[in-house]
């Protein structure tokens, strides 16, 4: 038995997609939205796209493993920016889960062919870590609901068509028990999106008002009150997509890395050979933990591999900017604009060609990678999930 | 990649911490620490252990071995260093079998791997010279010199002490040390047997000769080994760990339901699980793709030296009062983490190797 290469039939995929991707590859921005939406057409088309998707929702109903290939063969063909990785990675799954039969015809396919874009509203103002404790309100009226409300950190809410969203059908009841999951259309009357800057000086995020928006029954997910389960169940998948592709952008990082210390005129000195040697050491581990644990990812041990992934993304981009010395923080004309984003836990597969500047993008990296331990979960609640959920230590 | 484990391994590994649990629960262990008898214990232990051919694990069929590869040992020797046996099976199973097979010649190894395999033969390598630190660089021995290996694991209950010399240039001889003087080195890992072997040069009967690269390739294959052990210690930790925490009340709730706890042994587990990846790359490597041994040991053994000390650590102080106390087992972990953590090189020397190997240095 072969540990190290490929089987027969992954060797064939990985060579076919290769082909393909040397053939294919555009050169896209990643704020040019509509050439975004036309390349996930593209990809889609072809074939690329929903690879562990059942192939009755235009998915192509093949393995993780496949899924991996992909991740690799496009980070290294440097694919542009994905714009619908909200749907591909979290939406979707989700409603493969446990949306009806309906809902699956309905949005899958239009999710794969980037027609329909789609953001997630989770979080709100006073629901973070706690997040049974929100407080959008549906209230019942007849063949509607009529919401209101407040979503934030909501990434894509700027471009999405839809929403996957969690409300409080049930305010009276305890409060995990009266979630419910609603799939929403963003252009209903009454929904607002206000962009969010953040630290980087970009606007990835939107907050998401809805001030008495009518959404019908149909759009609901599920039995009403049972959003809190469909919501731990996107959870479980959003951190399995997360952490196979994190291995990906990981190794890109560390390449990037090599790349810029390599360009240096000075020398490192052994302190920071070390340093450099030590990334290279972790992120090879937790690379190949991801495939390691990949058929464990469905539980809560993706957890693991989420904390380690956050705290190695960040000690990376550090070591990068801190790489540099006194360039570190130069900034060149134009911000952040034209830096690819291979930070952020949703981040694009690709990095912009730029690279031109060093310390604009090591810098980017930096601040960009603050909040990889936020984000989908931070790590200390992540920590009390490996502790509790996956060491079965006692709760309080 | 494919990091499962097929259904023989998962065979081994399950047969293995069973019998292990049976044959090796930490009362023998005591008894090979404490008692005048403690050597028997051992020997006990070994024999049982060569009824189920470990001693032979990696010896090719040819010469009577199971013939099973790096990744099946590194299953197997998760358990062992869980149990924290003695280190016999190390030196002689993985050490001199390893050297041995890379160095010796065909005569030699119809000699000796059949009665190693069998474990009727103890065998055990000396590398390492006063001075030589971590590069297995040595000096080439002499007419009437005198020849010192230093750090020569289980060499006091060895039947076969084979030392690899250093014979100019690039090239590198294996040989038996007969008449071999051994003086007990004392280790902060009292589990394990080290000693300083010296032989006159005139003693030497050589059995094969190599290169300095087959050297170091024998050694990494014994790294990885040792990065196993490190990896299946620091898992038995945490199960020691999660089990006390779990039942210790203190302000009138189990300690491991506070959260200054909980977060501790997390990033047990997440260095656990780093770990057990890097020994599992690495001995897939070691099988299959030699060329890249260097590198990937060296990843397997920074990574496994950091979980071990740090999970050592972190099982002390989550054990609180006790975990400090001789009674509890958690130091001998310790102790076995911060002398391996030395042994086949440090953290710094396989990172600087790593920085070589990317060209940073």
């Amino acid at each position: 038995m072969t540990r190290l290469q490929d089987t027969p039939g992954e060797a064939a995929f990985r060579e076919r997609l290769r082909t393909w991707l040397e053939a294919n590859t555009p050169s896209i921005g990643k704020h040019d939205v509509d050439a975004l939406k036309a390349w996930q057409r593209t990809l889609h088309e072809a074939g690329w796209l929903g690879l562990t998707w059942p192939a009755e929702y235009g998915g192509q109903g093949l393995g993780f493993r496949e899924q991996a290939i992909f991740n690799e063969e496009a980070a290294r063909a440097r694919i542009p920016p994905g714009i619908n990785n909200i749907g591909l990675m979290i939406a979707g799954p989700a409603l493969i889960a446990v949306g009806s039969e309906e809902h699956k015809k309905r949005y899958l396919p239009k999710i794969l062919s980037a027609e329909e874009i789609w953001c997630q509203g989770f979080s709100e103002p006073n629901a973070g870590s706690d997040l049974a404790a929100l407080q959008t309100r549906a209230v019942d009226d007849g063949d509607d609901y009529v919401i209101t409300g407040q979503k934030i950190w909501t990434s894509n809410s700027l471009i999405a068509d839809y929403i996957w969203l969690l409300v409080r059908t049930d305010p009276d009841a305890p409060r995990h028990k009266g979630i419910t999951a609603l799939v929403v259309d963003m252009k209903s009357p009454g929904v607002t999106v206000k962009p969010l800057l953040q630290i980087t000086g970009e606007a990835e995020f939107g907050e998401v008002f809805f001030d008495e928006v009518r959404v019908p029954k149909a759009n609901r997910v599920g039995a009403e009150n049972d959003g809190w389960i469909i919501g731990m169940k996107t959870f479980t998948r959003e951190r399995a997509n997360i952490s196979v592709s994190l291995s990906v952008r990981l190794q890109q990082q560390f390449d990037r890395l090599l790349d810029t210390v390599r360009n240096r005129d000075v020398p490192l000195d052994p302190q920071q050979a070390r340093e450099v040697a030590q990334a290279y050491v972790d992120s090879q581990c937790l690379t190949q933990t991801c495939e390691r644990m990949a058929d464990r990812l469905f539980g809560f041990e993706s957890s693991v591999v989420k904390v380690a992934w956050a705290e190695m993304n960040q000690r990376l981009q550090r070591i990068g900017l801190d790489t540099l010395g006194p360039d570190a923080p130069l900034l060149s004309a134009g911000g952040f604009d034209q830096v690819g984003d291979t930070t952020a836990t949703f981040g694009t597969e690709a990095l912009a060609e730029d690279d031109e500047s060093y310390a604009k993008s090591w810098q980017f990296g930096y601040l960009r990678a603050r909040a990889n331990s936020i984000e989908g979960g931070t790590s200390e609640i992540l920590r009390s999930v490996i502790a509790e959920r996956v060491l079965g230590l006692p709760r309080k | 990649m494919d990091f499962s484990l097929n259904e023989e391994q998962v065979l081994l590994r399950d047969s293995a911490r069973e019998f292990l649990g049976e044959e090796w629960p930490s009362t023998e262990l005591r008894r090979m620490l404490d008692a005048a008898d403690g050597a028997a214990a051992a020997q006990a232990l070994w024999s049982k252990m060569s009824d189920l051919g470990w001693p032979g694990l990696l010896v090719s069929e040819d010469y009577d071995g199971l013939g099973l590869g790096m990744f099946d040992l590194a299953v197997l020797m998760e358990e062992t260093g869980a149990a924290l046996i003695p280190g016999t099976l190390h030196a002689s199973g993985l050490l001199a079998v390893s050297a041995l097979e890379t160095m010796a010649n065909e005569d030699s190894c119809q000699k000796y791997l059949p009665d190693i395999a069998e474990g009727k033969l103890k065998a055990t390598a000396g590398i390492y010279e006063p001075g030589s630190g971590w590069t297995p660089m040595m000096l080439a021995p002499e007419a009437g010199e005198v020849v010192t290996k230093r750090y020569v694991p289980d060499a006091a209950s060895a039947d076969l002490i084979l030392f690899v010399n250093r014979t100019g240039g690039n090239g590198a001889q294996i040989a038996i040390a007969h008449e071999a003087q051994i003086e007990d080195i004392y280790s902060m890992d009292v589990t394990r047997s080290l000693s300083q072997v010296t032989c006159s040069a005139g003693q030497l009967e050589v059995l094969g000769e190599g290169t300095i690269a087959d050297v170091q390739a024998v050694v990494d294959r014994a790294t990885i080994g040792l990065a196993a052990e490190l990896i299946g210690g620091s898992a038995r930790v945490l199960d020691m760990t999660v089990e006390y925490v779990k039942n210790r009340k203190q302000f009138g709730r189990a300690v491991g339901s506070f959260q200054a706890v909980q977060h501790k042994a997390a990033d047990m587990l997440i260095g656990i699980e780093k770990g057990r990846t890097g020994v599992y790359y690495a001995a897939a490597v070691a099988d299959e793709r030699p060329d890249d041994l260097a590198r990937a040991a060296s990843v397997a053994k920074a990574t496994a030296n950091q979980t071990a000390v740090s999970v050592g650590e972190l099982g002390i102080q989550l054990h609180g009062g006790l975990g400090f106390t001789w009674e509890q087992d958690l130091h001998l972990y310790l102790k076995r983490a911060k002398a391996a953590e030395f042994t086949y090189g440090d953290t710094k020397w396989h990172l600087d190797r790593i920085a070589h190997g990317l060209g940073l240095s």
